[in-house]
């Protein structure tokens, strides 16, 4: 499960997320959407640990910088986090022995071929396109089979198919009691699975929505998120 | 007002106004004015009368810098190609009905412009140029602006180049067998004479750089040629060099745009080459010099646990990278503090002077050296910050690959430069070790530099402020060094001075290693 309570955070004079709250519970997908600058990413990367933040972050019940949050985490950043001189399947087993974990082999193979990265398995990280450099991305932050996933923007770069394979991943992850949650401001992307969504604007939500006809009524999330971030409604 | 003139004039107009926007920046710039002011007024405040060193050493350091840097700009022509163009000039400039030429034009003269400006770093030398060979500013700004013409007219050969072979691997294959061969002919025309001469001196070298043919090697030769007789008072001979090198300028030109249609292609692949370049280094990703052709070898990390990966990883990346030992930065940084060595050893009275002359200097250089290493580029990537370790025990990990060169870096360096300079062994332990310590000093300055002021977001500021605090830091334990030396005698004064330097070093490097124990809690140094 994940937790965000009263989160803020500032660089310098700009306030980019102001007292968030947010939680997904276990097997559950949440969207964070939100236009350019909205707050999305500073948000993610609050919750994976890497920027400071006011506030309390709780990761399957543990704060979010213990160690024992951050071996069940996978982050999965906008640029993809890839070492040139690598292989792919040496970034495996980087991740695997860094995060201490003897069933990487297995898990590591799987997700190859999952996201149809085994034939690419010897290739270093230079060589990879923008696309399987991303893939790559994905694998490192799941090969130590994490309770809690986040994705930032985890569409961009990548092909249809690509695209397509994420979407079902997203899924498998929901179906084994995972915690997901995406930011992305691609709203077609996440409409056809998602359970909660949080609009953001100005560093704070705008709308949450849980994907039932009682909380989201007669409207889409699309005419949600356009009303919201072009007339400004407040919700 | 023509379009180019306009996008000149606007671009220059909004860095000013980006200086008023970004407090940051402005301070930046004013202390770099500052800094050049106090370099070339400090001689002038201490004068220094009597006999300088002969110039024609000068003009032989200005004949390996002009060359090395025609030489290795000229080379890119054979890999991306270089261009005077960015994307944002391709799509708008290329696609618009301007003439082709007023095009070219603008781009050269854009170029000499950042010739000019990658140059700066020379008017810093002024001070210990003016000490040693009496050059005046306005000399030190003919150095310069033969440096700018240098990186100009290497651009345009490696664009020409590129035009000429990127096609024809065959081409490309001869072109670079020729290129290479020059080299080596050039190379041997220098040497050589001073190696059969029977007793190599760095006299003998000087000579050869001042060897009448040499002025007439194309580009860097007429350039110094240029300077020497600028400073000679030779007016035909500047005006001769000056003329080959228009001559050349006007040749290569026509020549680089007749080589077919495909010139604005070739210019648009290198332009996206450099525009991927600058836009990975703008979202943080690690980028580094890797052979074009890496060679996996055995794969695998094989070893590794916990925070250790990291070190086991580091060791599969360099030999990958072809760093055996110590990489090409490292051995620059060590050819270069041993000619320094070559040139004190004839004007310091003892072995001792010409020690600590050679431990000063290649202390100045190892402040740069440290910057570079691989754990730096560590974290600019999320793994060292999400892995389940204790971030003590990781940053020990990340720093383990560069602690082992440093200390086969320290033993290479002293050992060679002691048995130049006729050192006793005691004294050379002590250079080593102290060596070794300030390289710990310096990574814990590093770290202290990301933790206070690594978020700001100008790395130039960020450069600047580094060597700041790593000048504090280190202050305290050169005067107790200066202080003990003298007090222990002339005998043991040397080895006390190290002693007490080593172990300032290691206290302050191993107090702020601690302190900032936790630095790798959150990658917001980094400002990402």
């Amino acid at each position: 499960m994940l937790s965000v309570s009263h989160v803020s955070k500032r660089y310098g004079k700009v306030l980019a997320n102001n007292d968030v709250s947010l939680e997904v519970r276990d097997g559950e997908i949440g969207v964070l959407l939100g236009p350019n600058g909205a707050g999305k990413s500073t948000l993610i990367k609050c919750i994976a640990g890497l920027l400071r933040f006011d506030g309390e972050i709780l990761i399957d019940g543990r704060p979010n910088k213990s160690l024992e949050a951050k071996r069940a985490l996978g982050y999965i950043p906008e640029i993809p986090a890839v070492y040139d001189l690598l292989t792919v399947w040496e970034h495996l087993e980087f991740i695997g022995r860094a995060y201490q974990d003897k069933d990487w082999e297995t898990a590591g193979q799987a997700l190859l071929e999952r996201l149809e990265l085994a034939p690419q398995r010897d290739k270093l990280g230079k060589e990879l396109s923008k696309g399987m450099q991303q893939k790559l991305s994905i694998c490192c932050a799941l090969v130590h089979r994490p309770r809690v996933v986040i994705f930032d923007e985890p569409m961009v770069g990548l092909d249809p198919h690509a695209i397509k394979e994420l979407k079902a991943l997203f899924t498998e992850l929901k179906a084994q009691g995972c915690t997901v949650l995406i930011s992305t401001h691609m709203l077609d992307s996440v409409e056809d699975f998602w359970d909660v969504a949080h609009i953001m604007m100005h560093g704070a939500f705008a709308a949450t929505r849980r994907n039932d006809p009682a909380s989201l009524g007669e409207e889409s999330l699309e005419s949600l998120f356009f009303s919201i971030t072009e007339g400004g409604r407040p919700q | 007002m023509t379009a180019l003139a306009y996008l000149v004039t606007t671009a220059w107009k909004n860095r000013v106004r980006e200086l008023r926007r970004n407090p940051g920046k402005l301070v930046l710039v004013i202390l770099f004015l500052a800094l050049l002011v106090f370099v070339l007024l400090t001689p002038r405040m201490d004068p220094v009368p009597g006999e300088y060193r002969d110039r024609s050493e000068l003009y032989a350091l200005a004949l390996a810098l002009y060359g090395t840097m025609f030489l290795l700009t000229a080379n890119q022509g054979f890999a991306a190609g270089g261009s005077f163009f960015t994307m944002s000039d391709v799509n708008l400039l290329f696609v618009s009905p301007l003439p082709p030429k007023t095009i070219m034009g603008y781009g050269l003269l854009r170029q000499l412009g950042t010739s000019l400006m990658v140059g700066a770093f020379l008017l810093f030398q002024y001070s210990w140029l003016n000490q040693l060979y009496g050059i005046t500013p306005l000399e030190l700004v003919w150095i310069l602006l033969g440096y700018a013409l240098c990186l100009f007219a290497g651009q345009l050969c490696a664009m020409t180049l590129y035009s000429r072979i990127s096609g024809d691997d065959a081409r490309r294959k001869a072109v670079k067998r020729v290129y290479g061969l020059v080299i080596l002919a050039l190379a041997a025309g220098l040497v050589l004479p001073s190696l059969l001469s029977g007793a190599p001196s760095l006299a003998s070298l000087v000579a050869s750089a001042n060897a009448p043919w040499v002025r007439f090697i194309p580009v860097f030769g007429w350039i110094q040629a240029a300077l020497m007789g600028t400073m000679e008072g030779a007016p035909l001979q500047v005006l001769a060099a000056l003329a080959a090198m228009a001559a050349f300028i006007a040749a290569i030109i026509p020549f680089m745009l007749r080589s077919g249609d495909d010139f604005y292609e070739d210019v648009l692949q290198s332009a996206e080459v450099m525009t991927t370049a600058i836009t990975a280094k703008k979202e943080g990703k690690m980028t580094e010099a890797v052979p074009r052709n890496v060679k996996k070898g055995r794969l695998g990390l094989g070893k590794g646990w916990g925070p250790s990966a990291f070190y086991h990883k580091h060791r599969v990346e360099n030999r990958r990278a072809r760093v055996f030992l110590l990489d090409a930065v490292s051995l620059i940084f060590i050819a270069s503090t041993l000619f320094f060595v070559l040139i004190m050893k004839g004007t310091a009275d003892t072995a001792s002077e010409a020690l600590i002359a050679g431990f000063a200097f290649a202390t100045y250089m190892q402040m740069f050296s440290t910057a570079a290493g691989r754990w730096v580029k560590e974290l600019l990537l999320p793994y060292v910050y999400l892995v389940p370790s204790p971030p003590f025990a990781k940053l020990l990990a990340i720093c383990r690959e560069n602690l082992e060169k440093v200390c086969l870096e320290a033993v290479l360096l002293f050992v060679i430069m002691g048995l130049l300079l006729g050192a006793t062994p005691l004294q050379i332990a002590g250079c080593i070790l102290a060596r070794i310590s300030f390289s710990l000093l310096f990574m814990a300055g590093n770290i202290l530099t990301e933790r206070l002021v690594g978020s700001l977001s100008s790395k130039v500021l960020v450069m600047f402020l580094y060597m700041l605090i790593l000048l504090v830091v280190a202050a305290p334990g050169i005067v107790l060094a200066i202080v003990a030396g003298s007090l222990a005698g002339e005998a043991l004064g040397f080895v006390a001075a190290m002693g007490v330097l080593t172990a300032w070093n290691l206290l302050a490097g191993l107090l702020i290693a601690f302190l900032c124990r936790n630095i790798l809690n959150y990658a917001e140094l980094n400002n990402k």
